[in-house]
């Protein structure tokens, strides 16, 4: 999910989802998520290995964060 | 203005009679002293055939309010009425009632909570709900019983509020009591109160009215966590903010229908007063009849009943009190622990920032039931006036009533 999420004005009325759980994803529930600047990033991998959850990899060698991890 | 007809009522009575007036769709209660007549009565008008509802007796009152929750999701008018440890059972569903914004509208015939066990009145119950997100309507006799019974869905099923309303009625005091009531014809009711408006929501198909109907699927409630809920509560605080509004809206055209107003707050002799108790339900009567004794030996008392607590009236309340010097505070309830009683500590919260204020001090009374006549009144009076005379209050809580 890349789009920013509705703010409560927007959102519908009653706790009504604003969309189906089929198109949400367990990964959808941050409210904040990384994004690397791969013009800074020195590839030292220290994020890989901080990560508690293991979800940011290196396959490309370079950091990449798998959102619905 | 439509012709109304007298009737002996006591409180119990005149909200059963109110709503069978209303006919709602569903009514889903199980009985409890002090409120059982309203449950017995409306269900003689069930087994008499005189309304189309649909009675539900159920085993407890968690699943009374679970009921209604389901009927008014589903679109329907769902009414219920409990007290004390019914009330308490009922807790994590009164939550949910308001958070999925359903307007149901429930009867609570006020009793003290266990323990130990006491079946008589004070707000231990309702004040221990005031933050479940439910509108709090206090009554001073029957007839407002009757009539917040009628306008109660109206404010609910508002577009604005879209919120459950609690009408708040003193146990024995007011439920037992038998009073002249003047009530509407059916006709009239069935009038002012109308279909149940439908709030149009973006559901995750499109739009659809709000409420549960397969051809047009909706998702109440699901998992909403730290991205979300936050966001559903606002939505809350702004349907409270909204109701402050609607509700004297509501209120006009009750008056252009029955002759009779409520508004949020009742205030009596404040022009002048320089010394004022405020206060919720029937205890206000006993109140003003004391205000008209002081008056008589040139005492500037005043009062001012609170007739709303949720939501709270708070920039009426500032206006109203801001030139009095000592407001005293009649609160039923104990917060244990609490710097005073659930009123006077918002009371105080709303001054706490005003340039003109008022010393104020409160009178925790009347728990379990206790008497509290007009001499007792008399007493919390005579404290304001010592305050007045001293200009501070030493002592900011007080006990009325209690044997020492
Ligand atoms: S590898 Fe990760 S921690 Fe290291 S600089 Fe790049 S983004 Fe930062």
């Amino acid at each position: 999910m890349k789009e920013a999420k509705p703010g409560w004005r927007e959102l519908p009325f009653g706790a009504v989802p604003y969309k189906s759980s089929l198109e949400y994803h367990t990964g959808d529930w941050g409210v904040e998520r990384p994004e690397f600047d791969l013009e800074k990033c020195t590839r030292c991998t220290l994020c890989h290995f901080y990560c508690p959850e293991g979800a940011i990899g290196f396959e490309a060698g370079h950091p990449e964060v798998d959102l619905r991890y | 203005m439509s012709s109304q007809r007298l009737l002996g009522l006591n409180g119990d009575e005149a909200a059963a009679y109110a709503i069978k007036q209303v006919n709602p769709d569903v009514v889903a209660a199980y009985p409890i002293t002090p409120q059982t007549i309203i449950v017995e009565r409306f269900s003689e008008y069930v087994a008499d055939g005189l309304v189309d509802t649909e009675f539900v007796a159920v085993e407890s009152e968690h699943s009374a309010m679970s009921c209604c929750i389901g009927a008014a999701a589903a679109g329907a008018r769902a009414f219920t009425a409990t007290a004390a440890n019914g009330l308490a059972l009922m807790w994590e569903m009164l939550y949910i009632a308001a958070s999925l914004r359903l307007p149901i509208v429930m009867a609570v015939a006020n009793r003290a909570l266990s323990a130990p066990i006491n079946i008589h009145n004070d707000h231990s119950d309702s004040m221990g709900a005031r933050d479940s997100g439910w509108i709090q309507i206090y009554c001073e006799n029957s007839q407002e019983v009757y009539d917040a019974c009628i306008e109660a869905w109206r404010i609910g099923e508002h577009l604005d509020v879209q919120l459950p309303v609690m009408v708040c009625l003193d146990g024995f005091t007011l439920s037992h009591t038998m009073e002249n009531v003047l009530t509407l014809s059916d006709e009239a009711v069935r009038d002012f109160i109308g279909e149940r408006p439908y709030i149009k929501v973006q559901g995750h198909l499109g739009e659809a009215e709000f409420r549960l109907d397969p051809e047009k699927p909706l998702t109440m409630g699901p998992l909403d966590l730290y991205d979300f809920y936050f966001e559903h509560k606002m939505h809350q605080v702004e349907a409270m903010r909204r109701a402050l509004k609607a509700i004297p809206e509501i209120d006009e055209e009750y008056r252009e229908v029955s002759g009779r107003s409520y508004r949020l707050l009742h205030p009596y002799m404040m022009e002048d007063a320089e010394v004022a108790l405020i206060g919720l339900g029937s205890t206000m009567g006993t109140v003003r009849h004391v205000v008209d004794r002081l008056r008589k030996r040139g005492v500037k008392a005043g009062m001012v009943k609170m007739r709303v607590f949720r939501p709270f009236p708070t920039e009426e309340l500032q206006e109203l009190l801001k030139d009095v010097e000592v407001v005293g505070v009649l609160d039923k309830a104990m917060s244990f622990g609490a710097p005073g009683g659930p009123l006077y500590e918002e009371l105080r919260a709303v001054f706490y920032d005003a340039d003109e204020r008022p010393l104020i001090v409160d009178y925790v009374y009347g728990l379990g039931g206790r008497d509290t006549p007009p001499n007792l009144i008399e007493e919390a009076y005579e404290g304001l006036l010592e305050v007045k005379r001293r200009g501070e209050a030493v002592e900011k809580v007080r006990f009325l009533g209690v044997r020492w």
